[in-house]
């Protein structure tokens, strides 16, 4: 049984008797101690999906089951339990934390909320979570503003794992950061991973970083997954045109490897009514593709793929 | 003898230093970016790459000035230029492209009296003449429907057709230099390969030189010719691309090449390679400013700072060069261990 199972996801956004359907009908599953990856380009709902998994969106249709138990419809108190084995990182270090807290108190909340009342375990809870992410008990006193962006980001990480979660969401949690914090954080979350025996689910739009930490891949475009297979088989051997042309715009650190601006157009120019929702963009499209909607298909060696020519 | 073969740098940038009321922020750096060449200048957030590039039109923040140094271009130092002049030169000798395709145009005005203005600005053209040029531009970097996206207004474009548009502007009057800040960033992977292919094929048609500035090593391996890696305030190496990627000399460097995610590397395999520490610590500091994060740093490391010292014949704007003492002592020892 999968720690995470979704089925049929579909998170919307109404606004002025207009509703757009982010997330449009997504399945996917995460095992215990597994990396999954979700990439894809702005727009694409990769955000909507990952705060729809930890509930902070209410979807409008599908189920959510994580450890068997369908969270999909859950009201906010009985979410809170939930809440302790699902966990969240940000994207931005500067805006996820209160400036108008110490560190020591963004650290004490989750506990207190969730039922640890005895002070004497809730510092020894903080003081370990505090030493995995390398700062000093000292950081404890002190204000978000007096952190750099990747210690911020470390403590953001540290809320997130205080409660021992199973399952941890981050979207997006080195894109704000240098290149050489990147290594940081992506080494701080491997090693947590082992520590903890966690599972991730890591949104990125950088495939270069997926590519190094997720162990399974999903590729969403426009509100869909249009292809998902473990890590060394999707770079090996993509089979979606738009995977595709995403590994190869990549412009790699290697010389004379030009990346290639396969793609023309963008995603933003709204979802066609009937067929595939790539074809405009697609170099390989045919009639077929004007017509029928592609549907994610099981691949023998376990990767599926939503294209009529793969 | 040599200098009559070398071609003559389009811009010259000698021991410039710009300074905040706080307290400096670029150093003395020195660089030349040579005809129809691209110079990529590389380096994380607070680095001062971004000043370095403003200050080269003068398009500081109120509160920066340039302390001291030279910005040669076409035998002028545009640090002293009067603005008159200045005005003369930017958009029609050295143009520049920002990262934000969002807020970089005029929302309440059309595309095309975007380009327009530019055009009416530095030749003489008929409104109509200009008009024509403008949607000649818009089809030269891929805006389809040129006659009709002339009318639109900014909101009616996506992230990267606002970018080629910003691209139109700026080489609309054949400009010498065109200076590339951060031009992809916030631009989708997909869009950001087709942005860069169009400013390298616009970059050899009109045979301009490329001043650009980026925190992406993939970028730079695949379209620059020569790189200077700066850190706090400072070019720490300078090096042609080849010699860059076939072995950075700076610890700094080294550093940012393996500390990237490489091709092939899983975090099953590999462990990333971590700089320690941040560029904050750079502050204050007396000796070496990336004494506080070098792994191979010694005592005398945090002495003094290392001047740009060249590895070869030539200045440094045209050879490579290092900032690091301790470069000629790893170099014996390398020496002394394959002679061993």
């Amino acid at each position: 049984m999968p720690l995470l199972s979704v089925e049929n996801l579909r998170t919307s956004y109404t606004s002025r008797g207009h509703t757009l359907h982010a997330v449009d009908g997504v399945s996917l599953e995460i095992g215990e101690n597994e990396t999954v990856g979700l990439v894809g380009e702005s727009g694409c709902g990769k955000s909507t999906l990952g705060k729809t998994i930890v509930r902070l969106l209410r979807p409008s249709e599908g189920v959510i089951r994580l450890n068997d138990q369908d969270i999909s419809q859950l009201g906010e108190r009985s979410l809170r339990a939930v809440r302790r084995t699902v966990q969240m990182v940000f994207q931005d270090p500067f805006g996820s934390l209160n400036p108008r807290q110490r560190v020591g108190t963004i650290l004490d909340t989750p506990l207190w909320v969730h039922g640890v009342k005895d002070a004497k375990a809730r510092r020894r809870r903080i003081l370990e979570i505090i030493g995995k992410i390398s700062l000093p008990e000292a950081a404890l006193q002190r204000y978000p503003h007096e952190f750099s962006g990747g210690q911020r980001q470390r403590i953001g990480i540290a809320r997130a794992l205080v409660l021992r979660p199973k399952l941890v969401v981050c979207d997006e949690p080195v894109s704000a950061l240098d290149l050489s914090i990147q290594a940081q954080i992506l080494n701080l979350l491997v090693d947590l991973k082992k520590d903890f025996g966690l599972a991730y689910l890591f949104i990125s739009h950088d495939l270069s970083v997926v590519r190094y930490f997720a162990d399974r891949v999903l590729v969403m475009y426009l509100g869909r997954v249009v292809e998902s297979a473990d890590h060394a088989t999707l770079w090996r051997n993509p089979r979606h045109p738009y995977t595709r042309a995403l590994l190869a715009s990549i412009p790699s650190a290697t010389l004379g490897r030009k990346p290639a601006a396969v793609l023309s157009g963008e995603a933003g120019q709204g979802i066609p009514e009937r067929g595939c929702r790539f074809r405009a963009r697609c170099p390989v499209a045919v009639k077929q593709c004007e017509t029928d909607d592609p549907a994610l298909r099981k691949l023998p060696d376990g990767s599926a793929v939503a294209c009529h020519l793969a | 003898m040599i200098l009559a073969q070398r071609p003559h740098p389009v811009l010259e940038v000698l021991d410039l230093r710009i300074g905040f009321p706080q307290g400096t922020a670029v150093h003395g750096i020195t660089f030349a970016i040579e005809q129809g060449t691209t110079m990529a200048l590389v380096g994380e957030s607070g680095c001062g790459k971004s000043l370095t590039a403003f200050s080269i039109l003068r398009l500081l923040p109120p509160t920066a000035s340039i302390l001291g140094g030279q910005v040669v271009f076409n035998g002028q130092d545009l640090a002293t230029v009067s603005s008159r002049e200045l005005r003369r030169i930017r958009g029609k000798g050295i143009s520049i492209i920002l990262q934000e395709p969002m807020t970089s145009l005029n929302p309440v005005l059309t595309i095309g009296a975007q380009i327009h203005e530019i055009i009416r600005r530095h030749e003489r053209l008929s409104r109509r003449k200009a008009k024509s040029r403008a949607i000649e531009l818009l089809d030269l970097v891929g805006i389809s429907e040129p006659h009709r996206r002339y009318d639109q207004f900014p909101h009616h474009f996506s992230g990267g057709m606002r970018q080629r548009v910003m691209i139109a502007i700026a080489v609309a009057c054949n400009p010498q230099l065109l200076i590339a800040d951060e031009p992809t960033t916030a631009l989708d992977v997909t869009i950001q390969a087709q942005v860069m292919e169009l400013l390298a094929r616009l970059r050899q048609q009109l045979s301009m030189a490329m001043l650009l500035i980026t925190h992406d090593l993939g970028a730079v391996a695949q379209w620059a010719d020569r790189v200077a890696v700066m850190y706090a305030g400072r070019i720490v190496e300078q090096a042609s691309v080849n010699e860059f990627f076939a072995g950075a000399k700076h610890p700094y460097s080294q550093g940012l090449l393996n500390s990237s995610v490489g091709d092939g590397a899983h975090y099953t395999n590999r462990r990333l390679t971590e700089i320690k520490g941040s560029i904050a610590s750079a502050a204050g500091a007396t000796g070496c400013s990336f004494a506080p994060r070098c792994p191979a740093a010694v005592a005398a490391c945090h002495g003094a700072q290392p001047a740009l010292e060249t590895f070869g014949p030539g200045t440094i704007s045209d050879t490579w060069s290092v900032a690091c003492s301790q470069l000629r002592f790893q170099k014996d020892r390398r020496d002394a261990v394959a002679v061993g």
